[in-house]
């Protein structure tokens, strides 16, 4: 079988079981149990099976469940409370205070949590509400929670920078690194956009006025210390050498437990709950990956893979050209598939495209995960958006939601162009790094 | 008769995915426990051990490919449903009718081959390939274990697609 046919079986193939609605995880596993019997018979099948055992058997995976488990555990601690009531207190004289606020919060969330769900779902739930109670443009409330929620897979520890340091053979330490002054740029960016707006259109986000003692204020803002906390044992155990991710991530998920029991949520109820939870979405994400695996080597191993690279290397185009389109197809995608699927159909290709065309790799899976925080909003398919319907007040509809990401999507690639131009804000902290862990 | 059987082979299913996994959803807190234990052994009594990793890696690969009987029973393997989620229920059991022989194709490998892989480990009480030595063929098992298991929840819901596809109507157990 020539490459150009086996390449459009897989990608045909799993576009037309894609359409028809079998999850992802098993229409790339079956196609590639199609493609190993055809290509090798039955022979090939248990490779497969080596694939698949190498995949479980990885280290580093170990910390997705274990982040995993720290966002889901966080969305059941009390602490995002804590936190909305220290922003509440301080925030009275400012325009646009709590959704600023709120943009905080969920870059603090984002510091211990590798997925967006966590800071999306509390923050849905208690900043949504108070900033509509305080008259706030329904819009606004709505886009800086789907918005700065995405901030979750940029600052680490971050769920796809994980798979995308594996594929791309990077350090994920350093791929972690990189995401730290991206995350606070790309933060800056939504609180920035609140306050200009605040400042043409006043009426949109009014500052609530409450007046809070002194004491008080100091009281709220004890909120900030176990988050803090926690965020160094994961974020400052990494930076320095002292664990790996995967350790580290241990940490943090103790951490977590802890941060439970201290505003008194740790109940059987709540353990269980997180427990199961974290299993189904542990199992969601590996199982895509395992079909992925199995998928992308024999992309690699049929040639596909170098086909792709001789084909765009023959484009008489400059190597930005190129870098924009893969950014292109992946806010595309990120319009109809999830982040997961994303990251494991076009990462196999496009980090030896990147590095052929000699991009820097950390630099570019930070790109690639801004890309993904724009597929976490992008309409019609978008978790951050589903996230946001489940939690928000019954009379907000699907249709609020969608109206609402727009401007957060425009600072989104905003930031995505300031990375593109100052590669260093990416790539700065990695190189500081003083032992390179995991 | 038969369809109470049905009913009743069904439901059993449906427990056996439920139960093994919560019962295996516990093994992150050992994996934790094992991974803490390590970093406090090498950074305050400066004695890193040769199996916490070897041990955890046991324990989340189990963890992983078990879990996909469970995510299948709560429906929560992620598909493209921007159309699919439009259809009618009749439409939508019929198309998984068609799609789902990939899905058998897979389960099929990882339970045959998975058998055969894991058989060559264990007919030889295979160790692993670092300082720990310690025996891999227990995880290897889990390969087709989890394959069983998932296959099983796909016949379920195989079953219940083939009547919904009939009958147009949604079955309950």
């Amino acid at each position: 079988m020539s490459i150009e046919l086996l390449t459009l079986m897989m990608f045909g193939g799993l576009i037309v079981l894609l359409m028809l609605g079998l999850p992802l995880s098993f229409s790339m596993a079956g196609l590639a149990v199609a493609a190993t019997y055809l290509l090798w018979g039955t022979e090939g099948l248990l490779s497969n099976i080596l694939n698949i055992f190498g995949y479980m058997w990885n280290v580093i995976f170990i910390a997705i469940p274990l982040f995993i488990f720290m966002g889901v555990l966080l969305e059941r601690s009390g602490v995002a409370e804590a936190l909305f009531e220290c922003i509440h207190r301080w925030s009275g004289p400012v325009r646009g205070g709590l959704a600023m606020g709120t943009v905080v919060i969920c870059a603090i969330f984002a510091a211990m949590t590798g997925i967006t769900g966590a800071a999306t779902v509390t923050m849905g739930l208690i900043a949504v509400p108070a900033m509509l109670s305080r008259r706030y443009d329904k819009s606004l409330a709505l886009g800086t929670v789907a918005g700065a929620g995405t901030l979750g897979i940029l600052i680490p520890p971050s769920i796809p920078m994980i798979l995308l340091a594996v594929i791309g053979e990077m350090s994920v330490g350093k791929l972690f690194m990189g995401g730290v002054f991206t995350g606070l740029v790309l933060g800056f960016l939504c609180v920035a956009y609140i306050a200009i707006k605040g400042l043409f259109q006043p009426q949109s986000c009014p500052a609530h006025g409450e007046k809070f003692t002194l004491r008080e204020k100091i009281i709220a803002t004890r909120a900030v210390i176990l988050p803090a906390l926690i965020i160094l044992a994961v974020i400052g155990s990494i930076m320095f050498g002292i664990a790996t991710p995967t350790e580290a991530s241990s940490l943090g998920a103790l951490g977590c437990l802890i941060a439970v029991a201290v505003h008194r949520r740790f109940t059987w109820p709540v353990i269980k709950e997180a427990t199961f939870t974290t299993f189904r979405i542990t199992g969601m994400v590996m199982w895509i990956g395992l079909g992925a695996k199995c998928f992308s080597v024999i992309l690699t191993s049929a040639g596909s893979i170098f086909y792709f690279e001789q084909l765009v290397a023959g484009l008489e185009v400059s190597r930005w050209v190129i870098l924009i389109a893969i950014m292109g197809i992946i806010f595309i995608l990120g319009c109809f598939i999830d982040p997961f699927g994303i990251i494991f159909i076009i990462a196999p290709i496009g980090f030896p495209l990147i590095e052929a065309l000699g991009f820097d790799p950390i630099w570019f899976g930070i790109l690639f995960v801004i890309g993904l925080q724009m597929g976490y909003i992008t309409p019609p398919f978008g978790f951050n958006l589903f996230y946001l319907k489940a939690t928000a007040p019954k009379d907000i509809s699907m249709a609020d939601i969608y109206r609402s990401i727009w401007p957060f999507l425009g600072v989104m690639i905003i930031g995505l162009i300031v990375i593109m131009l100052f590669p260093p804000i990416a790539l700065w902290l990695p190189s500081m790094m003083i032992k390179v862990a995991g | 008769m038969t369809k109470k059987l049905m009913k009743r082979l069904l439901h059993v299913i449906d427990s056996i995915s439920e139960w093994s996994g919560k019962l295996v959803s516990f093994v992150i807190y050992a994996g934790m426990a094992v991974l803490i234990y390590e970093i406090v052994a090498r950074h305050m009594f400066n004695a890193p051990t040769i199996w916490a990793h070897g041990v955890s890696q046991r324990f989340f690969a189990a963890y992983y490919i078990l879990a996909g009987a469970y995510v299948l029973r709560y429906r929560a393997h992620i598909n493209m449903d921007v159309i699919y989620s439009r259809l009618s229920l009749k439409t939508r059991a019929i198309l998984d009718l068609i799609t789902v022989w990939f899905f058998f194709a897979f389960c099929g490998v990882l339970v045959w081959y998975g058998s055969l892989f894991a058989w060559e480990s264990l007919s030889r009480l295979e160790p692993c390939h670092t300082p720990f030595r310690a025996p891999i063929y227990p995880i290897k098992l889990m390969v087709p274990l989890g394959g069983f298991l998932i296959l099983l929840q796909g016949l379920a819901k195989f079953s219940r697609d083939l009547i919904t596809a009939i009958t147009g109507r949604q079955y309950e157990y």
